[in-house]
């Protein structure tokens, strides 16, 4: 087990080398400089501003010195953003991103297995076609477009919550939700065709031969085992939420790390695009290792290999 | 008591077994894989009703330089913001009637429009006719998917066929290679992909199509893996066939549902992936119209002027549904053992 976590880990920070790598290469591939929007500099004040970030330097130092800055947690210095450091531009608009993405997460799985678990208990009756056909509306309208209506409904006709700041728990509830939807919608979908399966086994059978009532048939026995396999679509919803911040933070402006990735990328801050790039994978790849470390505690059959053999 | 019940010698003979051979005859004709998935796809009613929506609006796209009613692109600042109007303005809901600092009023004689012009779905900030606008995103959505689809089935399928035929150290690191790719999400490569090219449309695809084969690709190895020691790839082997023929007759055939089901899938994926770059501002380049410009244009102005967020918002909505109906359709059509 500990050797697993450890080759693991080691393959989490050869994966980032890559990320960082192959981003840093790209970014200089990239046509235009970071001087691009203000033409009015001359020769001499680029020559300055070059020596100042080091961008006259050979290729492969600049890339020394930031695979070594990555290493001492340094992320460069944003062109765009008061010169500040990546790693402080970052740090300051991390919370409000984990904020909406945690609630987000808790509201969508919650609500997901709740829907899920309903639909494959009444299977084939119209409660079922109901939750399935919400499950499928959810992951068809996308995540922008479902922000702006719940902007719509509930902050700008209803009032109930404030439309577009970033202010105390009332404001982070529309984006949570509007985020929410997706992830809902994937783990109602996973968790009914879990349950399906579950409800149809041998120990259903019997646990409800022994006299159980249904709903303590299925609180005690079918929810538990059909949640194991829900804990592998933890990684995929991850995925769902960082891209779906970049937009929906946008939307409700909230000073968070999706709202900063689109604005960097419309401004050409490279340094802050590698940066968040390299944070997201960091992110994922964690996740993705707390995942399979999880799957392997909650359903002690699943045995975690140290060969990492074929699927 | 007894004699009620006359039973003769005749009661004794062997009934007429005649008919046997008829019997066992087969009535229905034989189906192939295909007509039974298809078969069974028409009697999924939502599915059905999707595929037609979804075949009308694929015409519509074809055709949309006969049916838009306007040039897309041409601006008129005359008359901006225009509100839906159909014929004289006497449907509800599109009476070119307008709200303005709290009083209605009609805004087509405001604009000072001539009798007979009419714009269906209003116009937008510059005065371009917002259906037209529609019709050539909702095209433009179509063309994507379809193009990224494509490219996700010309990487996708021989990376995972080549990954699992040749296996061994080939198969480990082709699997590093998508490992680390998905280590970052999809759509933050697809945006890297987009910046490094030159913003327009075939980017577009180049960059979806890039990020949408990891799935296909792994879908295929594993199958490729489980077909790899049926019998027939054994004999076909031992026959001398080359492994590019093998590949094309024996793999590829029986995997015909697993790629036509995740190909359905990836579409309202692709869909999803151009609006969302559009809608940030980095997809589709300024004139020409996608749905994620028209959403994002829509969305600056939907306190005052809602119909030009809801037109384009229920277009693109009709359009993700249909597809991800039409694909779980032919999933239960094509793998019937998996119920949804």
């Amino acid at each position: 087990m500990t050797k697993y976590i450890l080759k693991r880990i080691a393959w989490i920070f050869i994966t980032l080398w890559i990320v960082a790598t192959i981003t840093f290469f790209l970014m200089k591939l990239l046509p235009g400089t970071p001087y691009t929007n203000q033409a009015k500099l001359s020769a001499d004040q680029i020559r300055i501003m070059n020596d100042q970030y080091g961008l006259n330097k050979p290729l492969i130092t600049q890339y020394w010195v930031y695979i070594v800055g990555l290493l001492h947690g340094d992320l460069g210095t944003s062109f765009q953003f008061n010169n500040q450091p990546v790693t402080y531009l970052i740090s300051n608009r991390i919370g409000p991103s984990m904020q909406i993405g945690a609630q987000a997460m808790i509201i969508g799985t919650f609500l997901g297995i709740l829907l899920g678990a309903i639909a494959a208990v009444k299977q084939r009756t119209w409660v079922d076609s109901v939750a399935t056909f919400f499950a499928i509306v959810g992951r068809s309208i996308p995540n922008f477009v479902f922000a702006v209506i719940l902007q719509f409904f509930l902050a700008f006709k209803l009032k109930i919550f404030p439309i577009a700041l970033w202010d105390g728990f009332s404001s982070s509830i529309l984006p949570s939700i509007a985020l929410a939807m997706a992830p809902l919608a994937d783990t109602a979908r996973f968790m009914r065709t879990e349950m399906v399966d579950v409800l149809s086994s041998d120990y259903i059978e019997l646990a409800r031969s022994k006299g159980l009532s249904s709903w303590q048939t299925v609180a005690k026995h079918a929810l538990r085992n059909s949640l194991i396999p829900v804990v592998t679509i933890i990684g995929p919803m991850a995925v769902a939420l960082m891209t779906g911040s970049m937009v929906i933070e946008n939307i409700f402006s909230i000073p968070g790390i999706g709202e900063q990735f689109v604005k960097s990328i419309l401004t050409n801050d490279y340094p802050t695009i590698m940066g968040l790039t390299i944070l997201y994978s960091a992110a994922l790849l964690v996740i993705y290792l707390v995942v399979d470390i999880l799957y392997g505690i909650i359903d002690p059959r699943i045995r975690l290999s140290t060969t990492g053999g074929k699927e | 008591m007894a004699d009620n019940v006359k039973i003769t010698p005749d009661s004794f003979k062997p009934a007429n077994n005649q008919d046997n051979t008829q019997k066992e005859e087969i009535q229905a004709p034989s189906l192939t894989f295909f007509q039974d998935a298809v078969r069974r796809l028409k009697q999924n009613k939502v599915a059905v009703v999707a595929f037609w929506v979804l075949a009308v609006m694929i015409i519509i796209a074809l055709l949309a330089p006969v049916i838009a009613p306007h040039n897309p692109n041409t601006q008129n600042v005359n008359y901006a913001n225009l509100p839906p109007k159909i014929g004289s303005g006497n449907i509800p809901g599109f009476t070119g009637k307008g709200e303005v600092a709290g009083v209605v009023s009609d805004r087509y004689a405001a604009a000072g429009v001539s009798k007979g012009t009419y714009y269906i779905l209003g116009t937008d900030y510059l005065g371009r006719d917002l259906l037209s606008r529609i019709i050539y995103g909702t095209r433009l959505s179509i063309f994507v998917a379809f193009a990224a689809t494509m490219f996700d089935m010309i990487i996708g399928v021989p990376y995972g066929l080549i990954s699992a035929w040749r296996g061994k150290f080939t198969d480990i690191v082709m699997q590093r290679i998508i490992e680390i790719i998905s280590s970052v999400p999809n759509l933050i490569v697809a945006i890297l992909m987009l910046l490094i090219f030159k913003p327009g449309l075939t980017s577009i695809i180049i960059a979806i199509g890039f990020t949408g084969w990891i799935t296909m690709a792994r879908l295929i190895r594993a199958e490729t893996y489980q077909l790899e020691s049926e019998e027939y790839i054994l004999a076909a082997q031992t026959l001398g066939e080359s492994s590019l023929k093998i590949a094309f007759k024996h793999l590829i055939p029986n995997m015909s549902s697993v790629i036509i089901i995740n190909t359905m899938m990836t579409i309202p994926t692709a869909i999803f992936f151009e609006a969302f770059l559009s809608y940030i501002g980095i997809g589709i380049p300024a004139p020409n119209a996608s749905l994620g410009t028209l959403l994002s244009d829509g969305q600056k102005t939907f306190r005052f002027l809602p119909y030009q967020m809801w037109y384009p918002s229920a277009v693109i909505v009709l359009l993700m549904l249909a597809f991800n109906l039409l694909a779980d359709g032919l999933r239960d059509a094509f793998d019937p053992k998996s119920s949804r």
